[in-house]
């Protein structure tokens, strides 16, 4: 077979539209009947906040590029004004669907008696009470702006809701027209209860105010308003990861002239001329920067509904987090760890052992150093208070602390100061690197010697986002492995530089390369009889090497499976480079997060974990882990898991050429993966109950 | 002499507190100093806990002025700090520090060692180049032990370091010789200042001086025959990263010569930077690459061999060797082997009667293990005692008056496999005094040693005295002799129906020393 470029522009996907695509799949979740009404609300909000967080980071990004007049192209060939041009073409398209969705469930939420009312829509009586509860509650507390008098401008803040008026010339005055704006406060809900006898009746804030605003404006007669949200550039010179490859070709100074940027102003549509002018001009916006909503704007206020008390009907049926099966009828944690290596699968299996391992080696006199990567973890978590107990009793604590992550900061530097005070070593991150890495090392002198515990995992140290992220979390005190994190840890805390490692591969310095080898390894073993195969699932796949590497696999046939929940610039099916190659993806009730790799490496399989996707900043810029599951067991669970993921025909979208996803056709028996997980998860707690039932005397508690 | 022989308390029945199977290996290198902790299982198995590895250019200083530069000093003095406080972490005793070519060319190297001293107290000791060779040699045997054994013809070691490069042939997996070269990675840059120069320049360069120096040594180093390579230290770990072949057990990488001369070839057009971005190396690991690189490739040009067999070892892992045989009592056969057949090849180059002389080294031996309770002695001393048993008479090549005084020189300035310069020291003094004079305060080279290895070759010539003279009439065979305590006299029990004129004569000239420092007297009966 002819080899064909594996690296041509059309054999990749531009990374912005992929991630549109990825963001029109969370809100076809809320446009589908399938799915329970307020579940649909929370896809709608979730669609909308990563929007705007687009806007601000990627938008703007690209905004910088245009600006500082960067042509370079991306991998697909585009520029950046061309990127902009199509991610705003299909941005538009989306948020005409998601505002049309929007008033679809909320009209169908009216069957169910939980009402949105327009307020034409209120009887005399409501309107009154309103109309006081407005001049009471909320007036006292607006800011109206005389916009255009003012000078110099204020900066209206970001993703805040605004009405803008025109107001006519006060009476009696040669005074002309008047634009003037109210911020709609963020200290109020946006949904205002109208305390109906039956049912709920809700009312938009900004409604509200948009109705009453000629009350702050006594003398001048209102002739139009309009509601209206600005996004602006977030400001990424704080080192975002989002946007950093973006931003490395940009000059620091356009990156000051434009910090804080509009990149997008969203509008109630068909709003006054002048008043939509004015806002254009003075926010220096084109055209297509300009989303004018026939609806709702900012749906991330769904949430407030959503989370409604009641209603439950309109909701999915909770899956509370299982016991994990090995550990089923264990006291001592250590004690299972050494007979065996123990994968959690969160979230269909709960954190809570984490947490206890902690907590026990925090307590136990035998263990006299607890290592610790933390990124993004609550403050008041379980895990930052027993590693301050540990501390306490005088244990080696070493924890490293992401502050780099974004808008966590504030948060962050709280608790690790206290655990600074508590006699930890906290090291804040390493210069140039953010550590994206899960690992916690436990060190134990046991009579037999020293033993280390490890738990090393896919997704944080974080017990809230334990119940709504897949990941994927090993136990073991494989003695290599323990080695490799020990010495992982000494180069985190500088007591030692890189040094060889036995069974991990870490990034930024050899873990893409370990990726490409172990494609090129399956590339080597594949023949015509016996075709090699590879699955891999992670969020995001944009390293174009790593894309590179898959067209070769493919060319060589080597079947390859991925499940990719977001980002894929990898473009399938395309004839000679990557017919070979699947992508599917999956939104569920889950956010899928775990990052597992399968080499069937002739027979001798092979799976991994890792912490890293496979994108350039990933494998580039971040520590990162990838390490084996080996225990026949453990990596028999994680191929069937993998198996699952692809025969999902209820959640999965399957990516076409052109780019674009389509629902993969229910053909036999449906699978839902996360479903069928969380029965499976179920089912084995059962059984590991059954075969664990002992008859256990409590003694007396203690005081 | 920092105790270098100090007996160990290993083979006690006790078992050991877990913290004493923690051991410590630190080596103060050219372009780095690095440090293994390890646990040591009661059969001998050394686990890996930790490794450390942090540049600091000693050697650029010292191949360049001859002396450490201060900031390095400091440097690597701050390294071993951090490095004391993990030894402190896991309460570890038995720690082994080593310097290797910097300190041993630098004339402020005592400094250094004094400084690190003081931070922490551990005492470092500057290891000569034949230890080192031992050391890495018995690690590659230990790791690679049945590849070598199969090996039908003769096996390179050749480890490549910032200062020098090491290289011991094995024929049968037994040590044929072992010299050391003056080229590494650090030191070609620095005496030929390449700092400044393209890549292709520099190439040119290394290449011409590791040309000038492997040609230098080849009349006492033939590689001809050499058809297995081979190659220790991180530059060729690297090689097989890029391009090897990992053994099934992953313990060893092969690399074929094909692509390796296109690695090389690839990487002398780039510069350490660009090597560095390149192949995701820090920048220390990119500067030495080129040179040693082209070292390997030299050195592997000279030899018949095919392939270029890669282990992950390296000094440090033949230190915990050691370590491990301190802590469990046992030591390595395989290298105590080695070291007895270089002794004899040595005996054989000055044309002794090799048979008289292993006869007199087993009768040593085996003294020795009769009377351990009483020189308290270890393992270590043991093979001493043997070496200096078969190298005794070695003197008689120059003249036959003294011959125990041409014995200790030449001894003393030959090399001997597997022991150290302080090692060789002992033997020498051990083989001078196994006749004539016991040891006297006006023997200047005696007295400038501690006191305590003073003890140690007191104790050790007193034996080979004995021994010489039992082996002065017929020839006994050790094992056929008994020995029993008799009150304060040792009883030598000889198989009936011999002579034991000549033995009883020789016992009573030779007797003194060992009456002196056992407290007891050598009396010979038939049985």
């Amino acid at each position: 077979m002819s080899k064909k470029k594996t690296n041509s522009p059309e054999h990749f996907i531009n990374r912005e539209l992929s991630w549109l695509e990825f963001n029109d799949r969370v809100l076809r979740e809320g446009l589908s009947p399938d799915v329970p009404l307020l579940e649909r609300l929370k896809f709608l909000a979730i669609g909308s906040s990563n929007l705007d967080e687009a806007f601000m980071i990627r938008v703007a990004g690209l905004m910088q590029q245009r600006a500082a007049g960067v042509r370079r192209r991306d991998p697909s060939g585009m520029t950046p004004v061309e990127q902009l041009t199509a991610f705003g073409r299909r941005a538009h398209r989306m948020v005409e669907e998601q505002t049309a969705g929007i008033h679809h469930a909320l009209t169908e939420l009216r069957r169910h008696g939980l009402v949105v009312l327009e307020l034409d829509e209120l009887t005399s009586e409501q309107a009154k009470r309103l109309g006081d509860h407005f001049s009471k509650e909320i007036a006292p507390v607006l800011t109206p702006l005389a916009i255009e008098d003012l000078d110099p401008k204020p900066l209206l803040p970001g993703l805040q809701l605004h009405v803008a008026a025109v107001l006519g010339p006060k009476k009696d005055k040669k005074d002309a027209e008047k634009i003037v704006v109210v911020p709609a406060p963020g200290s109020f809900a946006r949904f205002i209860n109208l305390q109906a006898k039956q049912g709920v009746a809700l009312v938009r804030l900004e409604d509200v105010i948009a109705a009453h605003i000629g009350v702050l404006f006594p003398g001048r007669k209102v002739l139009a308003t309009a509601v209206f949200r600005i996004t602006r550039d977030a400001d990424v010179a704080i080192q975002d990861d989002d946007a950093e490859d973006l931003l490395e070709t940009v000059a620091q100074a356009v990156l000051d002239r434009r910090r804080r940027a509009p990149v997008r102003l969203e509008i109630t549509a068909k709003p006054d001329h002048r008043l939509q002018k004015w806002l254009v001009d003075w926010l220096d916006l084109r055209a297509e920067e300009v989303y004018p909503i026939e609806g709702m704007l900012d749906a991330t206020g769904l949430w407030q509904i959503a989370n409604w008390r009641g209603f439950d009907n309109l909701r999915i049926p909770d899956w509370p987090p299982q016991p994990v099966r090995e550990l089923a009828g264990r006291e001592d944690l250590f004690e299972a760890i050494r007979e065996e290596d123990i994968l959690l699968v969160h979230p269909y299996e709960s954190f809570e052992p984490v947490v206890r391992l902690l907590e026990q080696a925090a307590d136990d006199p035998q263990v006299l150093s607890i290592k610790q990567t933390l990124y993004r973890t609550s403050g008041d978590s379980p895990i930052v208070h027993a590693l301050e107990r540990a501390a306490e009793h005088g244990k080696e604590v070493t924890a490293l602390v992401e502050l780099k992550a974004r808008f966590d900061e504030a948060r962050n530097v709280n608790w690790a100061k206290r655990l600074e005070d508590a006699g930890c070593h906290v090291i804040y991150g390493i210069a140039g690197l953010k550590t994206h890495a899960k690992a916690l090392l436990i060190v134990r002198r046991e009579t037999s010697g020293i033993r280390r515990y490890l738990h090393l995992a896919t997704g944080n140290y974080n017990d809230r986002t334990a119940r709504l992220y897949s990941d994927i979390g090993l136990f073991t005190s494989d003695r290599d492995l323990a080695t490799d994190v020990a010495n992982f840890f000494n180069l985190l805390t500088g007591y030692s530089d890189m040094v060889g490692w036995s069974k991990l591969a870490v990034a930024p310095t050899g873990l893409r390369r370990r990726f490409i080898d172990l494609i090129q390894r399956e590339i080597k073993v594949s023949t015509s009889d016996d075709p090699g195969l590879i699955m891999a699932k992670m969020n995001s796949l944009e390293d174009p090497q790593m894309c590179e590497a898959l067209h070769e696999a493919s060319q060589a046939g080597v079947k390859v499976l991925l499940n990719i929940r977001g980002i894929c610039c990898l473009r399938p099916g395309v004839k000679k480079v990557s017919t070979n190659i699947e992508v599917t993806s999956i939104i569920d009730r889950f956010l899928e997060h775990a990052r597992v790799f399968y080499f069937r490496n002739g027979g001798h399989e092979e799976v991994y974990l890792s912490s890293a996707d496979w994108m350039r900043r990933n494998l580039s810029k971040r520590l990162e882990l990838l390490f084996p599951v080996s225990a026949p067991k453990l990596r028999r669970r994680l191929i069937k898991m993998l198996g699952t993921y692809f025969a999902d025909n209820v959640k999965a979208h399957r990516l076409l050429p052109d780019g674009t996803y389509e629902r993969v056709a229910k053909r036999g028996r449906t699978v839902r993966a996360q479903e069928v997980l969380y029965r499976q998860t179920v089912d084995a707690a059962k059984a590991a109950q059954r075969t664990h039932l002992q008859f256990r005397p409590l003694s007396r508690p203690k005081d | 002499m920092e105790e270098p022989l100090a007996t160990k308390p290993g083979s006690s029945d006790q078992p050991l507190a877990p913290s004493d199977r923690t051991v410590a290996a630190i080596d103060i290198g050219a372009n780095s100093v690095r440090m293994v902790i390890a646990e040591v299982a009661p059969d001998g198995d050394i686990q890996v806990l930790e490794r450390f590895q942090r540049a600091v250019r000693l050697g650029q200083d010292a191949f360049h002025l001859g002396r450490l530069g201060s900031q390095s000093m400091r440097a690597a003095v701050a390294i071993v700090r951090d490095y004391s406080q993990r030894l402190r972490f896991y309460d570890v005793h038995r720690v082994r520090a080593v310097a290797t070519s910097a300190a041993r060319e630098a004339t402020n190297a005592d400094t250094l060692l004094d400084r690190i001293f003081m931070a922490t107290g551990l005492h470092v000791e500057v290891i000569d180049t034949a230890e080192e060779s031992r050391l890495i040699v018995s690690a590659v045997c230990h790791a690679l032990g049945e590849v070598l054994d199969t090996s039908r013809g003769e096996a390179l070691i050749a480890d490549v370091g910032g200062g020098s490069t090491l290289l011991t042939v094995l024929h049968n997996g037994e040590i044929v010789t072992s010299q050391s070269l003056r080229l590494g990675s650090i030191r070609l840059q620095e005496i030929l200042s390449t700092c400044n120069e393209t890549p292709k320049r520099c190439a040119e360069l290394y290449r011409q001086q590791i040309t000038k120096e492997t040609l230098a040594a080849r009349r006492s180093l033939s590689l001809d025959t050499v058809d297995l390579f081979v190659a220790v230290g991180g530059d060729a770990r690297f090689g097989a990263q890029q391009i090897g072949q990992t053994s099934s057990e992953g313990n060893f990488s092969v690399i074929q010569r094909e692509p390796f001369d296109e690695l090389v070839k690839r990487c002398e057009k780039r510069t350490a930077e660009e090597l560095s971005t390149r192949y995701d190396l820090t920048f220390a690991e990119a500067e030495t690459l080129n040179p040693a690189l082209q070292i390997y490739q030299i050195l592997w040009q000279r030899t018949r061999a095919e392939t270029m067999i890669v282990s992950n070892v390296s000094m440090r892992d033949g230190l915990l060797l050691e370590l491990a045989r301190d802590v469990t009592g046992q030591e390595d056969a395989a290298l105590q082997q080695s070291i007895v057949q270089s002794a004899l090849s040595l005996a054989l180059k000055y044309q002794i009667d090799v048979q008289h002389a292993e006869t007199v080294a087993d009768l040593a031996v085996r003294l020795f293990d009769e009377l351990q309770a009483d020189h308290g002695l270890g393992s270590r001393h043991r093979i001493l005692l043997r070496v200096a048993g078969i190298l005794h008479e070695i003197g008689g090549f120059v003249s036959n008056r003294a011959h125990h005084k041409h014995s200790y020189y030449l001894i003393a300035n030959s090399e001997v496999f597997g022991l150290s310069r302080d090692e060789l020291q002992i033997v020498a003094h051990v083989a001078r005094y196994h006749r004539r004079s016991a040891p006297k305060p006006v023997h200047i080279d005696y007295m400038t040693l501690p006191r305590q290895t003073r003890v140690i070759i007191n104790k050790l010539a007193a034996l080979l005295r004995v021994a010489d003279a039992l082996a002065r009439g017929h020839v006994h065979r050790a094992e056929d002799l008994r020995m029993e305590r008799v009150g304060d006299d040792l009883v030598v029990y000889v198989p009936h129906g011999e002579d034991l004129f000549l033995e009883q004569r020789a016992i009573a000239a030779k007797g003194n020393l060992f009456e002196e420092i056992y407290g007891m007297r050598v009396r010979l009966e038939q049985i």
